[in-house]
């Protein structure tokens, strides 16, 4: 899920950066900074909307940097244990398939595929009834429940499952319009 | 509460020798359980009370804190973004979009500037954006917001827009659970009013 949340981190500027551009100097470093970064507690920054407050510099000493606390509101990317959302489907092998929900990456094992799905392998794997009627291939849309989340240093794995009422492919956007 | 035995503790290998190592733990302790990180507070006398020979499982209870032990199907997100504004996928849409015109217009060659995660977002809200006009999108909030839903809540009726009351309620097990819907009809209507937007779009 996408939240929009205010943060708050301390940004050290070198001195020769002191003067009538100091703020956007500032504005633009921290979206250098932070923009793209991962971090387990708030998931993905996407992209910061806005600079609340920058607070009263500090001088570092020994060095003459200057600290700032900056305060910045930010649109985050979380995915969360339990919830629902909708992915694209980027590979599909014999052990599941992965899938791409914005940022983050969750993969699906074969044992969380419902059981009348089989693996089919060829020139795009996918995993089909035996009717035929409902696939999954790569670029496939599927609705899932992430059931699991791994923090990494600088990103976020899910593992999901579409073994559940209304979990699955999605029908085609178009057809149901 | 948690009173679990098979409990993981990790602690900085300097206390291990001392005489009673759970004590330290006193306080805000990160636990390691599985592959997940908690922030604990240990009870002064769960840690006098356990022994001072096991160190890796032991009996002790602690208050869990923050956003641990997290079930979005139970709204357990944690309190910071219980609180925080959700975003729906159509409205990040509309966020980025402008952002990205924005750097557009600022240098001539913005994916220079784009991180891989702005990118990927990007193309994500932009594929599963129910509601591509800004007053629709405004509209779905509105209606949405009428029935004393949490910001989580609101947003994944939103983002998956369920279509009968029985997949509403699969998507969002939390409707169930407080009592702020006392029959289906009220669901039912609000499903409705959003079919209704689409259609109108």
């Amino acid at each position: 899920m996408f939240f929009h949340i205010v943060l708050e981190r301390n940004m050290q500027l070198h001195p020769r950066h002191f003067g009538p551009r100091l703020r956007e100097k500032l504005v633009s470093k921290l979206m250098k900074d932070v923009e793209g970064t991962c971090s387990g507690r708030h998931g993905f920054v996407v992209a910061i909307t806005g600079v609340d407050n920058i607070g009263k510099g500090l001088i570092r000493d020994g060095t003459g940097f200057v600290t700032f606390p900056v305060k910045y509101q930010c649109v985050v990317f979380r995915p969360f244990k339990g919830e629902i959302l909708e992915a694209v489907v980027t590979m599909v092998n014999k052990m599941g398939f992965f899938a791409e929900a914005g940022p983050v990456q969750i993969f699906v094992s074969n044992h969380l595929i419902p059981d009348d799905m089989e693996f089919h392998s060829g020139d795009t794997p996918s995993y089909t009834t035996a009717d035929g009627a409902v696939r999954i291939q790569k670029d496939s849309e599927v609705r899932l429940k992430i059931i699991g989340t791994r923090v990494d240093a600088t990103e976020i794995f899910c593992i999901g499952t579409i073994k559940d009422d209304f979990l699955g492919v999605i029908d085609d956007p178009g057809a149901a319009a | 509460m948690i009173k679990d035995p098979s409990f993981l503790l990790w602690y900085p290998s300097s206390t291990r020798r001392k005489y009673n190592p759970y004590r330290r733990l006193v306080g805000s302790t990160t636990l390691i359980v599985g592959s997940g990180f908690f922030r604990c507070l240990v009870e002064p006398e769960a840690a006098a009370a356990a022994p001072s020979g096991a160190i890796s499982s032991f009996c002790f209870t602690a208050k869990m804190s923050g956003e641990e032990e997290e079930n979005a199907a139970e709204l357990k997100i944690g309190e910071e973004f219980l609180k925080a504004k959700c975003l729906m996928n159509c409205e990040v849409a509309l966020i980025l979009d402008r952002k990205y015109e924005q750097l557009q217009q600022m240098s001539e060659d913005p994916m220079n500037q784009i991180s891989q995660v702005f990118e990927k977002s990007l193309q994500y809200v932009k594929r599963f954006s129910r509601y591509k006009n800004p007053d629709a999108v405004r509209q779905v909030r509105e209606i949405l917001s009428r029935h004393q839903l949490a910001e989580f809540e609101l947003c994944v009726l939103g983002n998956l827009s369920p279509e009968t009351v029985e997949e509403a309620i699969a998507m969002v097990p939390s409707l169930k659970s407080r009592e702020r819907f006392h029959n289906d009809e009220a669901i039912e209507t609000m499903l409705n009013d959003l079919s209704l937007i689409k259609k109108f779009e």
